[in-house]
Formats: structure tokens, sequence, C-alpha cells
């Protein structure tokens, strides 16, 4: 068949454009803040900020690292005054969205580390999203029991963004007296 | 009249289930249920389940959560990293004792919780320091066998004392506080749930003041030099 060229050329464009669009969902995951401290037994924890900046919902789906035996997803959660931890299929990080592992709530828990880990040393972890793929991320080694501040009001009780979660609880304001 | 056939089949049955029963109650193992609760224990432990955060007041108040109802004396016998039998009553005499439930493959909380009571204890001039015990109870003790247990401790800062035992002695530790009874055997699949907070037990013998998973340091090193040098009286 022999095109003219402008309808060739526009056909092209027109081609070019559609394939772009059907190509154009996706998730843009960024790393924050990734940190693991000195575990003091044989497991530990992983924490870092994940943000999307792309247009297609994602998920966490595993994470390995050389030096834990293996890598699972956790959520450590509070009812009633007793705290548990159980496993996470999936850790959701909407499209424009961030997902928050930390102390006390989502991490990757890992089984087995490396008993030299130390302060200042670096831990390559290699996530694996849904959309986005595998990424590999440097988290820092930083001390036992490092953790963001707590939020605390001098008038009562309040939940910075960085404040410890306390699931759905009603939350009591100590009488003045 | 004596019972018919079938009346005496069934009454030795009876008497089978019921010895079968009896027994099963008094076996030592992890089918005989953990003591009865003390109902006051239960009643000031049940402050427990809603969680309230601490809040940075006056320099002079304590900052964690004072209880409404103070928790009452813990009444238990568990075993020492060293071997050795720690009696609550008989051996908790510092003016402040702190009571952690927790496990040494835990990978999240406890780490954090642990460093940040140490963190907080180091902030105390050297002649407080003495002045706070610290005991870390395990909720996995077949797997936290004192040896394991007082190696895990060495790695925190602060000298802590290690607490476990059989399954049923933490239990029935967990139950003389009011709280359930979350210590799991060998034969667990899942990590073992534990209370989200330290509690503060006085030179009174009693719990005034208890801390959430997330206190931090600052708090409770605030919190620990009231109370060393005021008592129970530093909640009032």
């Amino acid at each position: 068949m022999n095109l003219p060229r402008t309808t060739a050329a526009t056909l092209l464009t027109a081609a070019m454009l559609l394939g772009g669009c059907s190509g154009a969902a996706s998730s843009e995951i960024t790393v924050s803040d990734a940190r693991v401290p000195v575990p003091p037994g044989p497991n530990g924890a992983a924490y870092m900020t994940l943000a999307n900046d792309g247009d297609a919902d994602d998920r966490l789906i595993a994470a390995t690292t050389d030096v834990a035996g293996s890598a699972e997803l956790h959520e450590t959660a509070t009812d009633g005054g007793t705290m548990s931890m159980q496993p996470v299929e999936g850790i959701a990080v909407p499209a424009g969205g961030q997902a928050v592992l930390e102390p006390g709530g989502l991490h990757i828990m890992l089984l087995d580390v490396a008993g030299d880990l130390r302060e200042g040393d670096t831990v390559e972890l290699t996530l694996t999203f849904d959309v986005a793929g595998e990424q590999t991320v440097t988290a820092e080694v930083v001390p036992t029991g490092d953790m963001p501040p707590m939020d605390m009001g001098s008038e009562g009780v309040t939940m910075g963004s960085e404040s410890m979660e306390t699931a759905s609880e009603p939350m009591e304001m100590r009488s003045e007296g | 009249m004596r019972p018919s056939r079938r009346a005496r089949r069934l009454l030795s049955l009876l008497a089978a289930l019921m010895t079968v029963t009896v027994a099963g109650c008094g076996d030592a193992e992890s089918a005989s249920p953990p003591t009865s609760a003390d109902p006051d224990a239960l009643r000031a432990a049940a402050q427990l389940e809603i969680e309230v955060l601490p809040r940075q007041g006056a320099p002079d108040e304590v900052w964690g959560r004072v209880l409404d109802l103070p928790l009452p004396t813990p009444d238990f016998r568990l075993t020492a990293t060293d071997g050795s039998t720690f009696d609550y009553v008989r051996d908790a005499d510092a003016a402040v004792t702190l009571v952690y439930f927790g496990y040494t493959s835990c990978p999240d909380v406890c780490p954090t919780h642990m460093a940040a009571v140490g963190a907080a204890i180091d902030q105390l001039p050297p002649a407080q320091r003495d002045e706070v015990d610290v005991l870390f109870v395990s909720v996995d003790p077949a797997v936290d066998t004192p040896a394991h247990l007082g190696a895990y401790l060495e790695n925190f800062d602060t000298a802590v004392t290690g607490l476990t035992g059989t399954t049923d002695a933490v239990n029935d530790a967990l139950v003389s506080i009011g709280l359930p009874p979350t210590a799991v055997d060998a034969t667990a699949t899942e990590p073992p749930r534990h209370p989200s907070s330290v509690l503060g037990y006085t030179a009174d013998g009693r719990a005034h003041v208890v801390w959430p998973f997330g206190t931090p340091p600052t708090t409770y090193a605030h919190d620990l030099r009231l109370l060393i040098a005021h008592g129970w009286r530093a909640t009032t």
C-alpha cells in the first residue's frame, strides 16, 4: 500500500501516542530513611519509607538480603494492651502515596541475621514490588532502638505522623488534679 | 435394686471420664490451667487494655500513664539467668522495679523498647542507676533458657535481670499481675503476644505508672528521677 507521507506520519504519531498511553500506568518507588538497627538477638528489622510517585498502585511483596537467612514482611499491632506480630502478604504503596515501615508497625523482619552488624555499616536489601519489580536499597545500620521521636503534646495526647499508633482504641485524657 | 447391665456400663464409662478429666486437670504440663488471678489484679490490669500515650507535663509531674488503680504486688517465682530462683516478693527490692515481658527472637518491639529503657537509665546520675531494677520476663521460655536469655540481655547497655522458667510459671506470673497468660511453649507456631507496656513498681510494692511502647528515653528518665526521689507519691 502506498500511503501519502502526511498520512503515514499521522498514523505513526497516532501509533506512538497510543503505544505511550498503554504503557503510561507505572509505579515509581523511591525509598528513603532505610535503616536496620543492630539486632540484639537472632532476628532484626528493616525500616524505611516507600513513596510511589507513579500513577499505578503498587505493593511490596518480598525482600531479600545477604545479611540474613531470610526476610519477611510483618506487621506489629496492639490490641487491648497486648502486642502481636503477623506476617503480611504485601505492603501497599498507593499511587501518589507512601508506606512507612517503622518500629511497632509494618517492618521487614530479618531472620537469622549475621552476628557482625555494627553501627555505620550498610546493608543491601533487594525489594520486590508487584508493578515496579525488583529494586535494591542500601540501609544504614543504626543503634538498637533507634526510632523517630514520639510527638508528645504538652496538653494531652497528640498523634503526629511519626508517633506510635494505638489502633482504634479510644484515648483517655489524664485529668488535671 | 441392682442396676441393669447397661446402667452399670454407663456408670463405669462416666467414672472413667471423670478420672481422665481430674487427671488432666492435675497434670503439671501445659494441660493445667494457670492460677486464678486475684480480682484486684484483674481489675487493675484491665486499665492496660486501653493504651494511653505519655504526655509531656510539668517538670514535677510524672509523664507516663498514671493508673487510677495501681497494680497490686506481683507474686511469682521464676528462674534468673544465673539459674537462681527469683522470688518477686523477696527479691524485688529496688526503689523502682521495671517489669517488661518479651522474647529474644522478637525483631521489632522488644529491642526498641528495651533500648529506650536502657538509654533512659544511662541518663540518670550514677547513684540513681543503682536504684532501678529492670526485669525482662520471657514469654517464649522454651527457647529463652536462662543461658540464652542471659546472652541476649548482654547486648543492652544497662543491667537487666532476665527471668524465665516453664511456660506455666511465666503464665502464672502474668496472671498474678492480672494480665493474659500469653507465654507459649515449644509447640508454638506463631510469635508470642505480650503486654505493650513497661510496668513501674515502686517501693510500696505497687505499680502506679506504666509506659507504653513508643515512650521515648527522655520520658523514662524524667519519670525515673521523680519515682526514685519521691516513690509512688511522685504520681500524685
